[in-house]
Parts: structure tokens; C-alpha cells; sequence
């Protein structure tokens, strides 16, 4: 195996492109489109429980949304991964939803290649983008770590090298070794400007768009995770124990009464679990055991959502105005059984801090254990 | 004839010793699974709108009681000698049941009996269309089920019954010689055993067999009567604009405007026969409109028809077509306009741009795969 060296930079960016919208414009062999599934018009898995009210805004997040875009892989011969995950060929530079890059980074990104003289490594072999624009817990686990799976799906069997950015999630180093690479595939990118260049460049496409995911979500979960509980010695997933997840120290939700609802969940027979400082297989080992769970809307829910058994009741705690993002649209996607508790807010005094209504708690409970039995 | 004195519930009622014959037959126990929930709810959802969608879990045991000189009170409320019997799924609020035969214990009325079997099939709000596709005509399967033969039954019904129920009961084949005009106010009126069909809804649910009961009396209908050729592949919008302006659309005919312009056809069921109210559903997929009886007439459409409804967003009038379309194999959505301030009017809008993205939702739950 053969390490990555510097290069020439690349060549002056003229054109800013959306890939899906200009891929055909590129026909093969300078773009390749593999589909895996085509686009789908399907209305939106409706919540399995919802308690507390929320307003009108949460039912078009949660049911406006009814297109789920194509699944895929980009490959492009004779290419550079550049900062946020831009793809460079030529003088163009290409951005999108599928990447994961927003059209307004590319542009900055491609003033700032231009202005600089840009670290630029060649790739030994073909190199995947998998990092986008975000590199946040929940950007690793819906979009990187699934990507592994598109592009074995798609076909690739090369050896694919993967820059990881500096500012990548601290859990994507392991968490890909734990999948299956070796760490010679991770090419770091020291500065934010680093650009690599590669034969062969493989741009999968995110299978979340919006507030919804792929149906082929669940199978490209499965594929690493699979392959993660293998390294990590984590059995794979069986429902045994209802869990509420705890919040962390210092880091409290934006319900005030949060620790009576622990309270009422340990009360309920949940085991309180605190995620946060525990190893990737500690926490991994015990989402596997979940039956269902129960928690506030935020990374440690949708990561119990990524491990927990497929199926099993997922049921996130929020204020009343906004729905979570894509929690409800992963949950889905995993065929797990979403619901949410919102937050009341106090007719009396609008501005105080949102309070769950015990009652809702225990009629969320209570539904959870109905369809978990 | 005796004066009722004691209030029972059926489901825990042992007869003392010495009391008249009293059985039940039963179809199926209580329930208790997660409520089916909706396709879609746009609009504002109050606690109570997610409370009675979500929170709901019991179905209710059915089956059918039998009672030896058993009479009928007020709404269809069973009496045997002293007691008065309640039951979840008879759905009398406990409160009528005591204040009707209080009102029955006051009156010195004549006392009329029949000899034979007789069904009391009806229960609260039967002036109410809606409730005899939820609640009333599914109880002639439990009949049927609990082996009793429907066509030759006699039926005990209110003297002020409405025309289109007594045409649905004509439809079904029951023939006017098996109804027995009652009028609680002038008479009492017992029979030698009085059949008691339980009702398959407990609130917003349905037991298992809803669906299955249901499809027993339309299949009855369908071959007593001739209906209209009907369209396939329909889009109906169900305006309530000639009927009762109770939980009135305040926006009625921008909504409606929209509808139309997604290829909607504007209809009002309760100006058709009751043979063309079921042709003109028999062929729709897709039904929308304004929440009540008439969005009920979904179960003469076929399994997977999408159904919106349009309400208010307070507890009333529940959201039975929910547990009703899960019993049919229909999908159910609901776009709610806020009711804050109108307790008792219920009077609402609807977001034209949530009605448009619920428009969305529908077409693309219909469309083929």
C-alpha cells in the first residue's frame, strides 16, 4: 500500500456546478452516475405516538415533505476531493445536496482555493468523498458511515482511500476503522485547504434530502454497524430493556422539568442511562439492548436510533414549536415506531421555560410498552 | 311493570339468585393494542387532539347479551326488571342512563309487551346518520355472529327515527314488519327475551371485527339493492355546507376552491338516495371534506381510499373515522383549524397551504406504486 504525495494544485475554478442537476452534461467517462433507487413521491411515515400538542409548524416538518430523492454514486476520473467536500474536476467544482455541500460553501471554498496556493496530496488509488459541509455526530452516522455502504452497493470494489477532515466529528476516525478500514485508507486533511487528487473519485450521495432518508437507509445502516459490532465485540441487537437516556451534565434540555420525567421513567421500570463518556462500544452494547427509548431530542437519541434493535419504539422529548429535523425521518427509515412528547408551554406565562405534562410521559410510556410487547 | 331502581354494568353483571334468564354470548374479550395513527395532521394539534388520536389503547369486548322480559328505555337503553344496564361499547353516558329512567319512574305509562325475540340495536345520537355506520348497523353482524337470524328478527326503534336510517334499515333488508315503532315517552316496553348486540367502538377505537361487521351489512345491502352504476378512481370533496352549521368551515368555499382545482368534485351525499350515496363512495379513492356523518360514508369506498378530514381542533366530535378507516383498510388524515374561543361554536379556517400540502400527501398515498 502506497501513501498519498503532494501534487500539483489544481487548476483555477471558473464554474460552480450542482451535480445532479449537470452530471449528464458531464456524460461518461468524465461522470458516472451508478443509481441504486430511483426518485420516489411517498407521504411521509406518520409518527406512532405524538402527545403534549405542537403547533402548525411542526406537522409541516414532520408531513410536508413527500419527495425522497435518488440513491447513488458519482464517480469522476481524474479528480480532486477539495475542503467540504467539493468535488474539483478541471476548472469546475461541483456542490449539492447530494454531497452535502450547500452552493454558498462552494463558492467560498472556491474563491479560497483560488486565492491560496492549496496543500494538494495525490490519492494512491480511488478516494471517496464521504465528508460534507457538516461534521457533526449526526452528518458521521446518516451520511459518512452510510456512504460505505453505497459505494460497495454501487459496485466499487477498489481500494478507496478517504480524507478525513481536521474538523471531522472525533468519533469518524474509530468509528471507520471499526467498519473495516485501515488506517492507512484515512488520508488526514491538515489544513482546510487541503485538495486531493485521485484517478478515481467517488462522490456517493447522501440518502437523507430534506427531513427524509432513502428507504435504502436501513440496509446501509446495517452494513456497518454490522461490521462495527463485529470489531467492537458488540452482540448484535436484541430488544431487552426499556432505556431513558439522560442528559448530560451542564448541556440540559430545553424542557425545564427534566428530571422529574427521569424520575417518573425509572419509576416506569426504564433503565437511566448516561451516554455521554462512555466508549463507542459501551454505548453501542447498550443501545443494542434497548426495547425501547426514551430521551430528549438530540445526538445521543439519534445514535441510540442508529444501533437500537430494528423496530423497537423511539420516542424523543422537545419544546412544542419546531419538530426534530430528521430524527423522525431516520426512525423511519430504520423501521423503528417515532413518536414525540412536546412540551407544554403555560397559557399564563408564555415566556417560561416549556414543561412536559407528567401525563403525557405516561401515556407515551404506556403506548411504548403496548407496542414493544 | 317494575320500577328500575338499580344501574349496572354489563361488563361485571352477575344476576342475583332467582333473576330473571340473563346470558352472553361473546364474540371477542376487551383489547388493548397502540392506536393506528394517522396518515397526516396538519394545523395546530392541541394536547387533546394528540391525547384522543394517540391515547387511546382498549377496544372494546363484543358480543351480545340476552335478557328474558327485558325492556327499552330512552336511546336504546336496556332493562331488565329493577336494573338498568351500561356497558362501554352501549356508549350511554351514565348520566342519561340515570336521568331517563328517573324520568321513567315518574311517569304511570301503559306497558307494552312482545312476545318473541326482540334486538335493540340502537344507542345515543340515532338521530345521527354517522353513528349508524359507526356504531349501529355493525351491531346486525354481532347478531348474525351470536347466531341469531337478522332477517327474520323484529327490531324495537325510536319513534322519532330518521327517514335516512329507517331507509338504510329498508336497504339492509330488514322489512318494515320487523321494526317496532317505540315511543319511551308514551309506553314501556318489554319482550319476552330482548337481544342486546354490543357495539364494536369504544371511542375513537374499533374492535378487530369492525371491518369484517361492517362489510356484512353493506354485502346485505348491495344485494337487496339496486344501486347506480358508479366511477372508479373518484375524487369526492364533502362539503356540509346545506346540512348543520355546527363546527362550521369559516373558509368554506376558498377551501372548496382549492379541492376543485385539484380535481376534487364538490358534493353534498345528503341530497342522493341512499343507493346513490353508496355508488357515488363506491368509486372514490380519494375523499375529502368537512369532518362528520357524511366523511363516515367512507366505508362504502374501497380498502386503501385515502380520507381527510377538516375540523376543529378540540375533543369534539372526536375522531372515530380514524378507528373506523383502520378497520376498513382506509388511510386517515386530518387538517385542523385552531377552535381557541369557539368552546361551543367550534367554528374554524383551515390554512389553505396546509390543505394544499395535505392535498399532496393524499394524491401521493392514492397514486399506484
Amino acid at each position: 500500500m502506497s501513501t498519498p504525495r503532494h501534487g500539483p494544485p489544481v487548476r483555477r475554478i471558473t464554474h460552480l456546478l450542482d451535480i445532479a442537476a449537470h452530471a449528464q452534461a458531464f456524460a461518461p467517462p468524465h461522470i458516472v452516475w451508478r443509481q441504486l433507487l430511483g426518485p420516489s413521491r411517498v407521504p411521509a411515515p406518520s409518527p406512532a405516538l405524538m402527545f403534549g400538542g405542537a403547533e402548525a409548524a411542526v406537522a409541516r416538518q414532520l408531513f410536508g415533505q413527500i419527495d425522497i430523492a435518488a440513491a447513488g454514486c458519482f464517480a469522476m476520473t481524474d479528480a480532486a476531493i477539495g475542503p467540504g467536500g467539493v468535488i474539483i474536476k478541471d476548472s469546475t467544482a461541483f456542490f449539492g445536496a447530494t454531497l452535502g455541500t450547500p452552493e454558498a460553501q462552494a463558492a467560498i471554498i472556491a474563491h479560497r482555493l483560488n486565492a491560496c496556493a492549496a496543500t494538494t496530496c495525490v490519492a494512491p488509488g480511488a478516494a471517496a468523498s464521504l465528508f460534507g459541509a457538516a461534521n457533526d455526530r449526526l452528518s458521521l452516522l446518516t451520511e459518512v458511515m452510510p456512504a460505505l455502504w453505497i459505494i460497495a452497493a454501487a459496485g466499487y470494489t477498489d481500494l478507496l482511500y478517504v480524507p478525513i477532515p481536521a474538523e471531522a466529528h472525533p468519533d469518524a476516525r474509530p468509528m471507520l476503522l471499526a467498519a473495516g478500514l485501515s488506517a492507512s485508507q484515512l488520508l488526514p486533511c491538515d489544513t482546510i485547504d487541503s485538495v486531493f487528487r485521485s484517478p478515481r473519485v467517488l462522490a456517493p450521495a447522501r440518502l437523507g434530502h430534506g427531513v427524509r432518508f432513502s428507504p435504502l437507509m436501513g440496509e446501509a445502516t446495517r452494513f456497518w454497524t454490522t461490521k462495527l459490532r463485529a470489531t467492537l465485540g458488540v452482540a448484535p441487537p436484541k430488544p431487552q430493556r426499556p432505556l431513558f437516556l439522560s442528559p448530560r451534565d451542564g448541556d440540559e434540555p430545553e424542557v425545564a422539568d427534566w428530571q422529574s420525567i427521569e424520575a417518573a421513567a425509572a419509576e416506569r421500570g426504564l433503565t437511566i442511562f448516561h451516554p455521554e463518556g462512555l466508549s463507542l462500544a459501551e454505548r453501542t452494547a447498550t443501545y443494542s439492548e434497548a426495547k425501547y427509548v426514551l430521551g430528549f431530542d438530540g445526538a445521543a437519541l439519534m445514535e441510540a436510533c442508529i444501533f437500537a434493535p430494528p423496530g423497537i419504539p423511539v420516542c424523543a422529548i422537545r419544546g412544542n414549536s419546531t419538530a426534530s429535523a430528521r430524527l423522525p425521518g431516520l426512525a423511519a427509515a430504520l423501521d423503528h415506531k417515532f413518536g414525540t412528547i412536546f412540551a407544554r408551554t403555560d397559557s399564563d406565562n408564555p415566556d417560561a421555560p416549556v414543561q412536559v405534562h407528567g401525563g403525557d410521559v405516561q401515556r407515551a410510556i404506556t403506548a411504548m410498552s403496548l407496542m414493544a410487547s | 311493570m317494575q320500577r328500575v331502581e338499580k344501574l349496572e354494568d354489563l361488563t361485571r353483571y352477575t344476576p342475583p339468585p332467582g333473576a330473571r334468564p340473563f346470558d352472553y354470548l361473546p364474540i371477542d374479550p376487551v383489547g388493548r393494542s397502540p392506536a393506528p395513527p394517522p396518515l397526516f395532521l396538519f394545523g395546530p394539534a392541541t394536547p387533546t387532539v394528540h391525547e384522543e388520536i394517540f391515547g387511546q389503547h382498549d377496544t372494546p369486548p363484543v358480543g351480545c347479551y340476552r335478557m328474558a322480559g327485558g325492556g327499552v328505555a330512552g336511546g336504546g337503553i336496556p332493562i331488565q326488571h329493577d336494573t338498568a344496564f351500561t356497558a362501554p361499547s352501549l356508549l350511554h353516558p351514565r348520566h342519561v342512563i340515570i336521568a331517563t329512567v328517573g324520568r321513567m319512574a315518574q311517569a304511570l305509562l301503559p306497558h307494552r309487551h312482545i312476545e318473541g325475540m326482540v334486538a335493540v340495536i340502537y344507542g345515543p345520537a340515532y338521530q345521527t346518520y354517522g353513528h349508524w355506520l359507526a356504531d349501529f348497523l355493525p351491531r346486525l353482524w354481532v347478531l348474525a355472529a351470536t347466531g341469531h337470524d337478522i332477517g327474520s328478527l323484529a327490531y324495537v326503534m325510536p319513534e322519532d327515527l330518521g327517514t335516512t336510517a329507517r331507509d338504510l334499515l329498508l336497504c339492509i333488508g330488514i322489512a318494515p314488519s320487523q321494526i317496532i315503532i317505540h315511543d319511551p315517552k308514551c309506553e314501556h316496553l318489554t319482550a319476552d327475551l330482548l337481544l342486546v348486540p354490543t357495539g364494536l367502538r369504544l371511542g375513537n377505537r374499533m374492535n378487530r371485527h369492525f371491518g369484517e361487521a361492517t362489510r356484512f351489512w353493506i354485502d346485505r345491502l348491495r344485494a337487496h339493492t339496486s344501486l347506480p352504476h358508479s366511477e372508479a378512481g373518484t375524487r369526492l370533496f364533502l362539503s356540509r355546507g346545506r346540512t348543520s352549521q355546527e363546527r362550521a368551515i369559516l373558509n368554506r368555499d376558498a377551501v372548496e376552491t382549492v379541492a376543485a382545482e385539484r380535481g376534487f368534485v364538490p358534493v353534498c351525499p345528503e341530497i342522493f338516495t341512499i343507493p346513490e350515496q353508496i355508488a357515488l363512495f363506491s368509486g372514490a379513492t380519494m375523499l375529502v371534506g368537512e369532518y362528520g356523518s357524511a366523511l363516515h360514508g367512507a366505508v362504502y369506498s374501497p380498502p386503501g381510499t385515502v380520507v381527510c378530514g377538516l375540523r376543529g381542533n378540540s375533543r369534539h366530535p372526536s375522531f372515530i373515522q380514524s378507528g373506523m378507516g383502520a378497520g376498513m383498510d382506509q388511510h386517515t388524515g386530518y387538517v385542523l383549524g385552531d377552535t381557541a374561543g369557539q368552546t361551543v361554536q367550534q367554528r374554524f379556517s383551515i390554512d389553505l397551504a396546509d390543505f394544499e400540502r395535505a392535498l399532496d400527501v393524499v394524491q401521493a398515498q392514492a397514486a399506484p406504486p
